[in-house]
């Protein structure tokens, strides 16, 4: 399966004095697994992509097609739940949106809302919580006296409460320190690993996306300027510095070193690698 | 050089739980002082304490002058402080009534307003974004337009609450530069407070704290040599950081090196 775009242009406030296009003909083909990292700077098209992606809005022109829906202007109200309950949105900061004491009431919030049975809300709330490597522990505990780091996952096991196939997340490391961000990661990749969820991550850290993404979007000004396997993306250092992006320090490294010294070392996204490399090499 | 700042024994507790016990802390007039620790270990409750928002046991001298509940407003004078969230604290239409804000309520005349409105948007570069909603700007932008509204009342020392944690690296880059200056031709404090190492690089000295204690303090390159306590206690290690110390125990190089360029020409001579 894949997740098309087609021809898609957004324009927000259309045919009004504050009309602004914030994507313009865009056309994506990406394989619907693995983890796809889109980057751009502020007001590049990002949030508007993503947001397309399960229908919080829906495109001026084209189409998107995504988890065997078609999204495009005028689409029938009634599957937007369904397509909202295969394709999960992580929001930036997700943990200010919480509004329930604990973590039980949090995680299951939409489960009730949709009239899920009991049985069922408690079996899916224990599966999201272990998915975001928690467990039951946290059930009856106060979502807003634990650690930064536990509210964040607490906050994607709401949405992940679906086993959503895709699962969108807004700069989902935000505020968050290396333990934290190192959690994350590790929570992208069994994701991806051993529940074959496709993990879509906007963010503006490519050293993190050098590590664990398989595929990245660049955007610019509401264009797609890059997309493909991170080396393909990450080798383009030229045309990224160009959008306003940079390529990750590691690639910096060794696209500084052959440019300047003629020294050919191999891609890395190990530091320690990097330096056998090197003391080979000096 | 005086210390601009001076704690004292300071403890403060948050539900029967020390998140200070007996502190001390120097910050000379003109430092600049990168704090840095990982979620949770006090960094931004010290901040709050130092302006004056939390009540603690201790001594706290600001500018020559003991916190007490008389001296908050003459103190916070002197303090500008730019959290992460800048969105949060924006107050006018316009960048431009936003950077004026404080110096009306400080009753400067609008001739002076308007000087120092255009001094500071010259120094942050926003001149060309004066007449433009901040909540609408990059987030860039967005700090930049916080930083000049913490500095346009020229307070001695300015308090940076994580604030550049969501720009892109170009764009922190040259904010920090603009810092820099502020704080060598103005004699600027500057206190940044971060848990992204790569922000402390133009500081003068660095404190870690974990759980609310100092656990260790000193120039930014020696303390950058602490890989270990940094791995221990969940900070990140910053690429030319962990390049320049594992270089060094292959014998290749004898110090960190944070420019990369350096880095190159010293490997490949």
């Amino acid at each position: 399966m894949e997740i098309r775009i087609n021809n898609v242009t957004h324009i927000y406030n259309e045919h009004t004095l504050f009309e602004e296009t914030a994507l313009e003909d865009v056309n994506l083909s990406l394989d619907e697994k693995g983890i796809i990292g889109i980057i751009g700077k502020s007001g590049s098209g990002k949030s508007t992509l993503i947001q397309l992606l399960n229908a919080l809005i829906v495109p001026s022109y084209g189409n998107v097609e995504i988890a065997d829906f078609d999204i495009k202007k005028n689409m029938k109200v009634k599957n937007i739940n369904d397509l909202r309950r295969k394709v999960g949105l992580v929001f930036q900061f997700p943990e200010e949106q919480f509004f329930n004491p604990t973590v039980r009431e949090e995680v299951s919030f939409a489960l009730k809302y949709f009239r899920y049975k009991n049985d069922r809300i408690h079996k899916q709330v224990s599966e999201a919580l272990t998915m975001v490597g928690l467990n039951d522990s946290y059930l009856e505990r106060n979502v807003f006296e634990l650690s930064s780091g536990e509210q964040r996952m607490i906050a994607i096991a709401s949405v992940m409460v679906f086993n959503p196939k895709i699962i969108i997340l807004d700069e989902p490391t935000a505020g968050l320190d290396y333990r934290n961000k190192k959690k994350f990661m590790n929570l992208a990749r069994r994701l991806r690993d051993r529940y074959n969820k496709t993990v879509i991550i906007v963010t503006h850290d490519v050293d993190m996306l050098n590590v664990i993404a398989d595929h990245i979007v660049a955007l610019d000004n509401g264009k797609i300027v890059l997309s493909g396997s991170k080396n393909e993306v990450f080798k383009n250092a030229t045309l990224l510095h160009k959008h306003g992006l940079r390529v990750p320090k590691i690639v910096e490294f060794t696209g500084k070193v052959i440019t300047e010294k003629g020294v050919i070392l191999g891609r890395h996204t190990d530091v320690k690698d990097l330096i056998k490399d090197i003391y080979r090499n000096v | 050089m005086s210390d601009i700042i001076r704690i004292n024994n300071l403890s403060f507790r948050y539900h029967n739980k020390f998140v200070f016990e007996k502190l001390d802390l120097s910050i000379r007039d003109g430092e600049w002082l990168a704090i840095v620790g990982p979620n949770g270990s006090g960094k931004s409750t010290l901040v709050k304490i130092i302006v004056g928002l939390l009540k603690f046991d201790g001594t706290l001298i600001i500018d020559n002058m003991p916190l007490s509940t008389y001296n908050i407003p003459h103190i916070r004078k002197q303090i500008g402080v730019v959290f992460e969230n800048a969105d949060d604290y924006f107050i006018g239409e316009t960048v431009a009534d936003d950077l004026a804000f404080a110096l009306e309520n400080l009753a400067y005349s609008p001739n002076e307003i308007e000087h120092m409105v255009l001094d500071i948007a010259n120094t942050f570069k926003i001149n060309d974004i004066l007449d433009k909603d901040p909540h609408f700007l990059s987030g860039g932008q967005k700090q930049r337009v916080a930083l000049a509204a913490a500095l346009v009342t020229n307070p001695k020392i300015l308090i940076i609450d994580d604030a550049l944690a969501m720009i892109d690296e170009n764009e922190k880059e040259e904010i920090l530069e603009i810092l820099d200056k502020l704080h060598r031709d103005r004699n600027l404090t500057i206190i940044t407070i971060t848990h992204n190492l790569a922000e402390t690089y133009k500081a003068d000295r660095m404190i870690v704290i974990n759980n609310g204690k100092l656990i260790i303090e000193g120039p930014v390159k020696a303390v950058l040599q602490e890989d270990k306590i940094f791995n221990r206690i969940g900070i990140e290690i910053p690429f030319m950081v962990d390049l320049s110390i594992k270089l060094q125990l292959y014998g290749l190089i004898d110090h960190i090196i944070l420019d990369m360029n350096e880095m190159v020409n010293t490997l490949w001579k």
